[in-house]
């Protein structure tokens, strides 16, 4: 069930219909029974997986807890929980490897030693890295005696399911999300229509700027020949396109969310205003970023062989290097991790150690920078400063997304010459990158200009974010006629403006 | 109290957003000669009744058919419409009264491709005045689409804003309201006696053509083939299927993937107990048929209104030839 | 709690630690400045930090840092 399918509205206004009308006790089996109608809806054998990732956290979770409570040698316990969570680790993230890598791994196999194994057919559950993310960062909670173990197993599947966020998150947390899904909501008007504005919102940003957009990045990263000379446009093109279609996408699910009275975590918060690598993770699939940091950067950098490490490099480099590089090794795992989870291609895992050498290098060089600054004259607060350090990160980022999006890594490298070699903003014009169902210059004019007009309010109101004002809040304090408005011009713009959302009507986030 | 008031208020945002999307429809949405097929359907009774693509509604022609054979025929074919399209269509004309026999035109190309969501795709459903089955036909179809496809019909013709005061003025004449074909001739190509008459110009033809691509099927075609053929069966109609000719050229050029395309279907034919009958297979006979790319507007096999017409009282004869 | 001190401002010189509340919730220590602070109180306490201490409780503020050292030094 797509987010933009007709299925999907209707299927959201029963839920949210029927969620105020039963009585208040029985609201989260309302939701646990809605999440499962949802994710059947894509086929029962996928759902097994789900079933499985929710049978073998929640027990290993009450397991550890009960070994806690029952073995008197601390030392003892640990181990024997030590156990459980590796067990439980290992099959789930077992699962996720073989479903998501057994290609991968073959077509490697097969161009390193020139093999010839077959690919696989292989099921691949929708949002499975979504929801085991979130359920073995809960195991990871109980192991560490962060949060109480759920008892409850179908309360438990409620938190591993829950319907609007499954798909594409964004991740949830055991100790923020459990409480809000088990307690009983009043209706109540405020969540509706902010809900409903942010739902409208993210339509807005997917429908019309994202899905104009992907003709221009599909064009030109698709014949990266024909039109050689644009591929600063399509890169910029898929900046917008990748932002729009997975934050919008955010939007909708964290509206829908809304209108159950439930808070999701943000995933962005304007991330082209980043000034760094570091703070463009702390703005871009923000969950993601905090999930990776606590159940994989501090691990491995508390881990044993991580202090021996340190210890060796503290004799060898001095003091302060020393004490930075083993972070900086730990970082680079954990940009491998999240290339590696972006896709299975050596691309993707470019695209990682890109993002996590520029982390490592400025964490190195960060008090060198300090004393430049301190030489140079350069207040962090400066205006010039702090549009500087957005451009140059922005550029950054850009440079990455060429990894992301293009063919392959050669393709990439071939791109990035181009743009600076090769610069022809006239080729947008010329026939051949098709809009809807019409070609030529005409429509490309009209993507462009909408492209534009829609950038332009996504910027201000991320401005106005930015500055601290809560935008859903003001809205909801204006007079009705305004809302009214508002509502109905997002509500036409998106058939007046939007371009049919591809073939399936996919979100590209929505197939990890 | 103020919960009431708050309730009202929605209900009149949506009535006001249902006034706005109602003008839109009607100023954006073409006059389109699918209204006249439905209220044909919808007023009277058929015998016999095509369903198919484009080369049905270029190739067939109703009126020669039923000269031939004296019986009442209607032809349903139109661009873009899938077998699910055309299950739906079926089943509404046999609200009216069920024909004797079903003939369903097959172009390989719809069993193999996606269902698409551009320009008219959505026409059939747009059209089909409210009923049962057009309820059905939402849950079957519109469901999975894009919502804009069912709430906002005006969405695929935006870009006709232009056009708009030609749209509103043909709406508002006689022949919108008399179900007329009037505004629809044109030099190339004319909606007449209840198909599109096609006359092709000289000169170079378009060559692109959808192949059959058996490892690209569209289960859901199959389903819904299925569904008519048990549909016609439980009905006690006849049901045969037959795929129009193609111009020799693109035969010579492409007779591979055609002959694979008639091998596969009429396996599955055979095995669902359906009469199939190839156009394209060799040794067929066409009467009088010009089957050079000249006749044609199209490597795809869209014919000419004469062709059509020879075609035609072809297919008229080998219907009665079945019947016996 | 001076040689602490000590240790935050080497490791991140911008920052009130006498008052500050909110090292944490304001961004103050990002993920490596945490990691430096940890891998010196290591070395400098004798203590072993677990990922389970890494709370924004333990270090949204030096007194809390101090108590978690003290802590982890009696266990």
């Amino acid at each position: 069930m797509s987010l933009i399918s007709m299925e999907f509205l209707l299927f959201v206004i029963l839920a949210v219909a029927g969620y105020y009308w039963i009585p208040q006790k029985y609201q989260w089996i309302w939701l646990l029974a809605f999440s499962y109608i949802y994710y059947t809806s894509g086929g029962i054998r996928v759902t097994c997986f789900l079933v499985f990732t929710t049978l073998t956290s929640w027990g290993a979770g009450v397991w550890m807890e009960k070994i806690s409570e029952t073995i008197k040698d601390k030392r003892n316990a640990k181990r024997t929980k030590r156990q459980i969570l590796t067990a439980a680790l290992v099959l789930n993230f077992g699962v996720l490897g073989v479903l998501k890598y057994t290609n991968f791994a073959i077509d490697t196999a097969n161009s390193l030693f020139g093999a010839e194994f077959d690919r696989l057919q292989l099921l691949l559950p929708l949002g499975i890295s979504f929801y085991t993310f979130q359920s073995m960062g809960y195991i990871l909670d109980v192991y560490w005696g962060r949060v109480k173990a759920e008892h409850h197993l179908f309360r438990f599947a409620l938190f591993v399911s829950f319907f609007p966020q499954i798909l594409q998150g964004p991740i949830g947390r055991y100790h923020s999300l459990s409480q809000q899904l088990y307690a009983s909501h009043t209706f109540s008007w405020n969540p509706i229509q902010q809900g409903f504005l942010r739902i409208l919102w993210g339509y807005f940003k997917k429908m019309v700027i994202a899905d104009n957009a992907v003709i221009f990045v599909d064009a030109i990263f698709e014949h990266p020949d024909l039109y050689n000379g644009l591929g600063i446009v399509g890169v910029l093109a898929y900046s917008i396109q990748l932002y729009c279609d997975f934050s919008g996408g955010m939007d909708v699910v964290i509206g829908i969310a809304e209108l159950f009275g439930i808070h999701l975590d943000e995933n962005f918060k304007r991330p082209y205003f980043a000034v760094s690598i570091t703070d463009f993770w702390h703005r871009w699939h923000i969950t993601l970023g905090t999930w990776m940091k606590d159940y994989v950067f501090y691990p491995v950098s508390l881990s044993g062989w991580m202090k021996s490490f340190s210890k060796f490099a503290k004799k060898t480099c001095g003091k302060q290097t020393g004490r930075t590089l083993p972070i900086c090794l730990a970082n680079l795992i954990v940009f491998l991790v999240v290339g590696v989870w972006h896709g299975a291609a050596w691309k993707f895992i470019i695209y990682g150690l890109y993002n996590g050498l520029i982390i490592a290098f400025s964490g190195l060089m960060a008090p060198s920078y300090r004393k430049w600054k301190t030489a140079l004259h350069i207040t962090d607060n400066s205006t010039a400063f702090h549009l500087f350090q957005m451009f140059r990160t922005f550029l950054l980022v850009n440079i990455s997304w060429f990894f992301d999006r293009a063919e392959d890594v050669k393709t990439a490298f071939l791109m990035m010459r181009n743009t600076l070699t090769h610069f022809n903003l006239g080729q947008i014009l010329e026939p051949g990158i098709e809009i809807g169902e019409a070609s030529g210059t005409t429509y490309t004019l009209v993507a462009i200009g909408v492209i534009l007009a829609g950038c332009l309010l996504l910027f201000v109101v991320s401005v106005l974010e930015e500055q601290g004002k809560n935008l859903a809040e003001i809205f909801v304090r204006q007079h009705w006629l305004v809302k009214g408005a508002v509502y109905l011009l997002l509500i036409l713009l998106l058939p007046a403006l939007g371009q049919p959302s591809g073939e399936a009507g996919g979100f590209i986030y929505a197939q990890f | 109290m103020h919960s009431f008031k708050k309730a009202l208020l929605v209900i009149l945002g949506i009535l006001i957003a249902a006034v706005v999307n109602f003008g839109l429809n009607y100023g954006l949405i073409p006059y389109s000669y699918v209204r006249i097929m439905m209220h044909q359907i919808k007023t009277q009774e058929y015998d016999t009744l095509f369903l198919g693509t484009s080369h049905g509604l270029n190739g067939i022609s109703p009126q020669v058919i039923e000269e031939k054979t004296g019986k009442k025929t209607m032809n349903l074919c139109l661009g873009g419409e899938y077998p699910r399209d055309a299950y739906y269509l079926l089943k509404y004309t046999c609200k009216k009264s069920v024909p004797e026999t079903v003939v369903y035109e097959l172009d390989p190309g719809y069993f193999c491709t996606p269902e698409g969501q551009r320009g008219d795709f959505n026409r059939i459903f747009y059209e089909m005045p409210f009923s049962s089955t057009k309820i059905e036909y939402f849950f079957g179809k519109e469901m999975e689409l894009d919502f804009r496809a069912s709430l906002f019909p005006w969405f695929y013709y935006r870009n006709q804003f232009r056009n708009a005061k030609e749209i509103l003025a043909v709406k508002q004449g006689e022949e919108y309201k008399n179900y007329g074909a009037a505004p629809f001739q044109n030099p190339g190509q004319s909606f007449e006696n209840g198909f599109m008459r096609n006359h092709p110009a000289p000169g170079a033809k378009p060559e692109e053509l959808t192949l059959w691509e058996e490892k690209e099927i569209n289960e859901d075609s199959f389903q819904y083939f299925e569904k008519i053929a048990s549909f016609c069966k439980k009905k006690g109609i006849e049901f045969l299927v037959v795929t129009t000719p193609v111009p020799r050229e693109a035969l010579e050029k492409y007779g591979d993937n055609f002959g694979e395309a008639d091998e596969f279907f009429t396996e599955y034919c055979k095995k669902l107990g359906v009469e199939y009958k190839n156009y394209n297979r060799p040794g067929q006979e066409i009467k009088d048929f010009d089957d050079s790319l000249n006749a044609f507007s199209d490597y795809e096999g869209h014919m000419s209104a004469d062709q059509a017409e020879t075609f035609s009282a072809q297919m008229a004869e080998d219907l009665l030839r079945s019947k016996k | 709690m001076e040689k602490l001190i000590e240790i935050l401002e080497e490791i991140q010189p911008d920052a009130e630690y006498d008052t500050c509340e909110t090292l944490i919730d304001d961004g103050i220590l990002d993920s490596f400045a945490i990691l430096s602070i940890v891998s010196e109180l290591q070395d400098e306490f004798g203590i072993t930090i677990t990922p389970a201490d890494i709370i924004p409780d333990n270090f949204n503020s030096a007194k809390a840092l101090w108590a978690m050292v003290e802590r982890l030094q009696e266990e």
